[in-house]
């Protein structure tokens, strides 16, 4: 058995009950791990009736087959439930180590159920499995816990993945913060964890390698990609300033990154890029385990009322939500806003959006200052976002709306269509009047409008992967077939927990793939895997409530701007018209063809054989 | 009406070189996108076994909006940075049908060099291109 431990941790918090399940990998081949086996798992395990923050809702810690090897860039793990956020399938991939810690342990991954009676954290260590009193940490901050879960387990280099205030209070967007403050960012898993009372997850392996059927050529050929990888774009970009050194690019060049709300076209970003970070605030560089890349930053802003201490910098999306989104080029203040929001643990993009949201219903007059329990949120003045974000964790007058993300503050002054979300989901910093296909992404994405299901600015960029037919033409030019082809590819790295910062292409993954599992992989077989899972994913949130009537875009994206985004405005029907056609379903339903559920493997009769088996 | 081939200068040459220089330096919209810009080239075209037998390499000496020096270079000359492809994607490049900087996601164009520091500077590289379409050109090949 190479590439995955073959077993699965089942920690029950209400009868405080641990167990090992074995993992049956004849069930696995066709999900391959993270996303993909999650979304098989939670599919015999929630329904419509399933409360997203009641006992019932499982949470899943999985890794993939990559993590904990060789394979560069592709330790990541990932938290899946159903979402409190969207009231569909949630998940979110993140890095750290923590994911290489749980193989190392010797779990694929862990499933939670139940809700504990006092506040707990669950503890691993290889085979001491241990749900732990957190009632002293129940409260405190994600960095807070950090330290002092190091300094009670004795395991200064564990992985932690904790919850902040925000998850305790059951913000709907509440994330998970793991090891040197990497985000489980989207779809609410830190609420999850809240309501069931876990304050963290403590993973410690000893047994630091993962078997994998070819070691040594598995070695050779990273290497040998890592030489590659390095000569290319995305790498010296990530590498050298982190994610938000794209800032530039994306307002001069493509008019990608949102101004003023997703209503102005140009701004001048540089004072909060990531190149200005590394030339003024930067102090260091952090790594994922396994990786060439290190995008994260390490900045500290020594003094004056946004001193942040050495912390984790901002990155692309925070840069945009809470820089360009609300005209902030105030870089400190946007380091002191990331540092908040990373230690109640909020999910950046929704309450960055939430945050803007205000900004933009005071501005146009929507909302008067004492709609805004007297803050006075004027673009450009960062001090406003700090409060709200503030009155969101204690949920607090207008911070109670707001707690609920932007749709729910769009009700309260009449103008839901306005609020930039997708399902409930806030749309991520890639605007779709700059590259066509983030239509597609943000309005047919599993999880509502998110950008890592199908990231189409770097293909339409000119980022390409021929083989899986991912080849841009047009920028603005109607792309939604390439799109549909590129969420099956992110079903596929998304299982298999690879960054979608490290550049690779599909057949380098599958050749990955033959190493580490031994399995005789195929492009063809891969191909028709990613199309699986993105089918299921279907399945499951159609019987999740998923309204395919509210597939689009929200209104306040539907303007032209000035700018490098040239007036153009995206076809939004034509485009879902392409991409139903393309994928074989039906566009009023929303389902797909029988056919093809047939073919995939996916009939009501095989997914209702569970995976794994759950004691009571 | 279109220019005879003697009218037309031979890309890479020094000829060439020099009436691009000429232009670039007296574009007020370049030297308003790179008034910033410190940082030489070398511009360096892959041989292809056909065209082009051995590397060919062009000098820039570019600075706040001006070329400040430009010739042929041979293989020892060095600069910042390096921009390099095949001749028949520098053709393209200078027919507008490769963007300079998507010609590097692409991997059509391979760049030595702080790949940041360029990005920065977008609006000057089209311009760079904007300009050099605007020398008449002949190619090697045909």
């Amino acid at each position: 058995m190479y590439g995955y431990c073959g077993r699965l941790l089942h920690v029950n918090l209400t009868r405080d009950r641990i167990a090992t399940l074995n993992l049956d990998l004849s069930l696995v081949r066709p999900f391959l791990g993270g996303a993909g086996l999650g979304c098989r798992i939670l599919y015999n395990m929630i329904g419509p009736d399933t409360d997203p923050l009641g006992p019932e809702n499982p949470l899943l810690l999985l890794t993939g087959p990559f993590t904990g090897t060789a394979v560069p860039a592709g330790s990541r793990a990932v938290f899946c439930a159903r979402s409190p956020q969207t009231g569909l399938l949630g998940y979110s991939v993140f890095g750290g180590h923590l994911g290489a810690d749980l193989k190392f342990a010797g779990y694929d991954g862990v499933i939670i159920t139940g809700r504990a009676s006092r506040p707990s954290y669950i503890f691993i260590d290889d085979s001491t499995v241990e749900v732990r009193d957190a009632t002293s940490l129940w409260g405190k901050d994600t960095a807070t816990v950090w330290d002092i879960l190091k300094e009670e387990t004795g395991l200064r280099r564990a992985g932690v993945a904790r919850i902040g205030p925000a998850g305790e209070r059951l913000i709907k967007y509440a994330n998970v913060m793991v090891d040197h403050h990497r985000a489980a960012g989207r779809t609410g898993m830190g609420a999850v964890m809240g309501s069931k009372q876990l304050k963290a997850i403590v993973v410690h392996g000893s047994h630091r390698s993962v078997d994998v059927a070819n070691a040594d050529a598995l070695l050779e050929y990273a290497q040998r990609l890592n030489e590659d990888k390095a000569e290319t774009p995305p790498y010296q970009l990530y590498s050298e300033v982190g994610s938000a050194g794209f800032t530039e690019t994306a307002l001069e060049l493509w008019g990608s990154m949102p101004v003023a709300y997703y209503t102005e076209g140009e701004f001048d970003g540089g004072s909060i890029s990531g190149t200005t970070v590394r030339d003024t605030i930067l102090v260091g560089r952090t790594s994922c385990y396994r990786c060439p890349i290190a995008c994260g930053r390490v900045i500290e802003v020594k003094e004056g009322k946004y001193a942040t201490g050495r912390f984790a910098g901002p990155e692309y999306e925070v840069t945009g939500t809470m820089g360009t989104l609300i005209k902030n080029s105030n870089l400190e203040a946007l380091a002191f806003i990331n540092r908040q929001m990373d230690l109640y643990g909020i999910d950046t993009i929704t309450a960055g959006n939430t945050i803007a949201f205000a900004y933009y219903l005071y501005n146009t007059g929507r909302a008067s200052a004492d709609d805004l329990d007297g803050i006075t949120p004027e673009w450009g003045d960062p001090g406003p976002a700090i409060e709200f974000i503030d009155r969101i964790v204690r949920r607090e007058g207008i911070g109670a709306v707001m707690a609920e993300g932007s749709l729910a503050l769009g009700e309260r002054f009449g103008v839901p269509e306005l609020a930039a979300q997708v399902h409930g989901l806030e749309l991520a910093q890639h605007d779709p009047r700059a590259f066509s296909g983030m239509t597609i992404a943000y309005a047919t994405g599993p999880r509502g409008a998110c950008h890592m299901s199908a990231d189409m600015y770097p293909v339409q960029m000119g980022l390409e992967d021929e083989e899986w037919g991912l080849v841009s033409t047009d920028r603005f030019g109607n792309e939604a077939d390439v799109a549909a082809r590129l969420q099956d590819l992110r079903c596929v790295t998304n299982s298999l927990l690879m960054c979608h910062f490290y550049p690779i292409l599909s057949v380098e993954l599958v050749d990955m793939l033959r190493l580490v599992t031994g399995w005789d992989y195929t492009l063809d077989e891969i191909r028709e895997t990613g199309e699986r899972i993105f089918t299921l994913m279907r399945l499951l949130n159609l019987r999740l409530g998923y309204n395919p009537r509210d597939e689009g875009l929200p209104k306040i994206v539907l303007q032209p701007l000035e700018g490098p985004t040239e007036g153009y405005v995206p076809d939004v029907e034509e485009q879902l018209n392409t991409w139903y056609r393309y994928r074989g379903w039906d566009r009023a339903s929303g389902q797909p063809s029988e056919k093809r559920v047939r073919e995939l493997g996916l009939t009501p009769a095989e997914l209702d054989q569970p995976v794994v088996r759950l004691e009571e | 009406m279109a220019l005879s081939e003697e009218e037309r200068l031979l890309f890479p040459s020094e000829e060439w070189i020099a009436k691009y220089v000429e232009l670039l330096n007296s574009s007020k919209s370049y030297e308003e996108a790179a008034k910033n810009w410190e940082g030489d080239f070398i511009f360096q075209i892959e041989p292809d076994g056909e065209v082009i037998k051995e590397p060919i390499r062009l000098y820039f000496d570019l600075w706040h909006g001006k070329c400040r020096e430009a010739h042929m270079a041979s293989p020892e000359d060095t600069a910042e940075f390096t921009y390099s492809g095949s001749y028949e994607n520098w053709k393209r490049l200078l027919a507008g049908e490769i963007h300079p900087i998507k010609g590097i996601m692409q991997r059509k164009f391979k760049l030595k060099g702080s790949y940041t520091k360029v990005m920065r500077a977008t609006k000057a590289a089209m311009e760079l291109v904007a300009t050099a379409q605007k020398v008449p050109t002949r190619y090697l090949d045909e």
